[in-house]
């Protein structure tokens, strides 16, 4: 069974239709990549999927229930968490706390308990913020746990992003272009951090531009042009499909492994 | 320095100041003046964690405060329930109604809760005017001293050395919360609603939970002020006394419990001392507020532990 389908999923606003119709589904345990050109969609799907928005029309199943219209926080509480193309960092809290907010559905969050400070809340806090400390280790912002958040460089205010979506242990984690504005070495990093992330756990849809990091990564590539769902498929196929070559590069071109070559 | 270490500092330093106080005064209008602030501080620690944390203003809390008043009034008064049953069927009713104006209110976005808190206000403070066989209407009812489980809390001693226990109790509580992942939340939620909620935090539901404590946090001193005043007029309900709650909050500080305690304890005290000022007290109020947002526009904790390099509480 697949972990995420999306059945002729449509958006309009007002009268511009950002999505329409757009039907596919996810395998679990896999790093799928949704590619596009500017405009095509994107990020309204993600938006749609974890229930920021409301679709016009469509369906939405997760671990086959569906879902469709429920709000973001009933669909972080079934495992799907994300990160922001723009960054939606909590600017003034710390970088642990930010990690924190992430553990939010794991945490002891009972009125009484948060007011008492009773025995089992302080066991889950310690606990959280061992697991925060880890997850910082891991992406190399440790030596910023104690720091505000905005006091942090662009490169490190992404990594914090996807710690505080991996801090909420998903089964599904979308990510909205993690590499935008990195410079190469960020975005190989970033690759890196990819790679060991969807090693250990959970399925990954991530939008992103840049396609090296894109077919390094993916193992399966869903291309969306204009609202609509132009190819799906392996990194290969992808690569040598003239729609693709065409919505992307005009008619002459190839989708290579650099970001956009003519 | 960590939360828990400068939490526990704060707290420190409220217990010595409270214990310490009584040393100075010299006659009862010291404790009857020490005794309203600390009145007032118990409304504004609960207030500031709507305001400061929740980012919701209610300009209704007045209404909490005259209810849990009342339903110790009426309740000991003529209906002779014990205080300790008066007072929670008070803490019921305002948690209660908090919980039903609010429950549709804060799902919507923006202000909208200042709205209807503003006109609940309205409407208590009617209610208590106009139900002259209950409550006595302008004119005022007595309201019969304290018992405690067997213990009459009487004498100014007694009831500075009630206030503080509670005022102690309820910044605890407040400091707590603020430190917890509930307290995070709500942090989060002022700085990434979006972020948050793809967090799974809950911010309607948060908000709501927040308002409910804090209109009970409000009922409570109230039931003290009614005992302790031995007499209750509708004027303790007023909008006037809702719109000075959220002036101490904002001059002390918003997110800061301390800075709330300061508040309400400047507000309610320079009043008393500039007698000369008695006509004009909600001048001297809005002047307050005035200079407060010109001069220390985080209000007087927050920009005295910035200049201090302290973290503030």
């Amino acid at each position: 069974m697949s972990l995420l389908e999306v059945q002729h999923l449509a958006k309009s606003f007002g009268g511009v239709r950002a999505l329409d119709g757009v039907s596919f589904s996810l395998d679990a345990g896999r790093v799928h990549a949704l590619i596009g050109p500017n405009g095509a969609g994107k990020t309204t799907l993600f938006n749609l999927i974890t229930g920021m928005l409301a679709p016009t029309s469509g369906r939405i199943f997760f671990r086959g229930q569906e879902v469709t219209g429920l709000p973001p926080e009933a669909l972080a509480a079934l495992g799907i968490a994300r990160t922001f193309q723009n960054l939606q960092v909590f600017l003034d809290m710390t970088v642990r706390e930010n990690v924190l907010v992430g553990c939010h559905l794991r945490l002891e969050r009972r009125l009484h308990a948060c007011l008492l400070r009773t025995p089992s809340l302080r066991r889950a806090e310690r606990e959280a913020r061992e697991r925060a400390d880890r997850l910082l280790r891991e992406l190399g912002l440790d030596r910023y746990a104690e720091a505000r958040a905005d006091s942090l460089p662009y490169g490190a205010l992404k990594r914090l992003e996807i710690a505080r979506a991996l801090a909420a242990e998903p089964v599904l984690l979308l990510l909205d272009e993690p590499a935008a504005g990195c410079n190469e070495r960020e975005t190989a990093e970033i690759g890196e951090l990819l790679r060991s992330v969807a090693r250990g756990g959970p399925t990954v849809l991530l939008v992103e531009h840049d396609m090296r990091l894109v077919m390094n990564l993916a193992e399966h590539i869903l291309v969306l042009d204009h609202g609509r769902l132009l190819a799906e498929g392996p990194p290969e196929r992808i690569r040598r499909d003239p729609q693709v070559i065409e919505a992307y590069l005009g008619r002459h071109g190839q989708v290579t492994d650099g970001v956009a070559q003519g | 320095m960590d939360g828990a270490r400068s939490r526990l500092l704060g707290l420190a330093i409220l217990a010595l100041v409270l214990a310490g106080l009584p040393l100075t005064f010299t006659n009862s209008f010291w404790y009857d003046v020490a005794i309203h602030s600390g009145i007032s501080a118990i409304v504004c620690v609960g207030l500031n964690l709507l305001i400061g944390y929740a980012g919701q203003i209610s300009l209704g809390h007045a209404a909490f405060f005259g209810i849990g008043a009342y339903a110790s009034a009426i309740l000991t008064g003529s209906w002779r329930w014990p205080a300790e049953l008066a007072l929670l069927a008070g803490l019921a009713l305002s948690g209660g109604l908090a919980l039903l104006v609010a429950r549709p209110i804060l799902a919507l976005r923006g202000h909208y809760l200042a709205m209807a808190t503003l006109g609940l206000g309205i409407i208590v403070s009617i209610l208590l005017n106009q139900e002259i066989r209950l409550t006595g209407g302008p004119d005022g009812m007595p309201v019969p001293g304290l018992v405690l489980f067997g213990f009459p809390v009487r004498g100014p001693l007694v009831w500075y050395a009630l206030v503080a226990v509670s005022l102690f109790i309820v910044t605890l509580l407040a400091l707590h919360l603020v430190d917890s992942p509930i307290g995070r939340a709500l942090r989060a939620v002022h700085g990434s609603e979006l972020a948050a909620r793809a967090c799974g935090v809950d911010s309607t539901r948060l908000k709501v939970l927040v308002f409910v404590l804090s209109a009970m946090i409000a009922s409570y001193a109230g039931s003290l002020f009614a005992h302790f005043s031995g007499w209750l007029t509708p004027a303790e309900a007023e909008f006037m006394r809702s719109i000075e709650f959220v002036t101490m909050v904002v001059l002390g500080g918003m997110a800061s419990t301390f800075g709330a305690i300061v508040g309400a304890v400047v507000l309610t005290a320079l009043p008393q001392f500039l007698t000369v000022f008695h006509d004009y007290e909600h001048v001297v109020l809005g002047l307050a507020l005035v200079l407060g947002m010109i001069f220390l526009p985080r209000g007087v904790v927050p920009e005295l532990a910035r200049r201090l390099g302290w973290r503030a509480l």
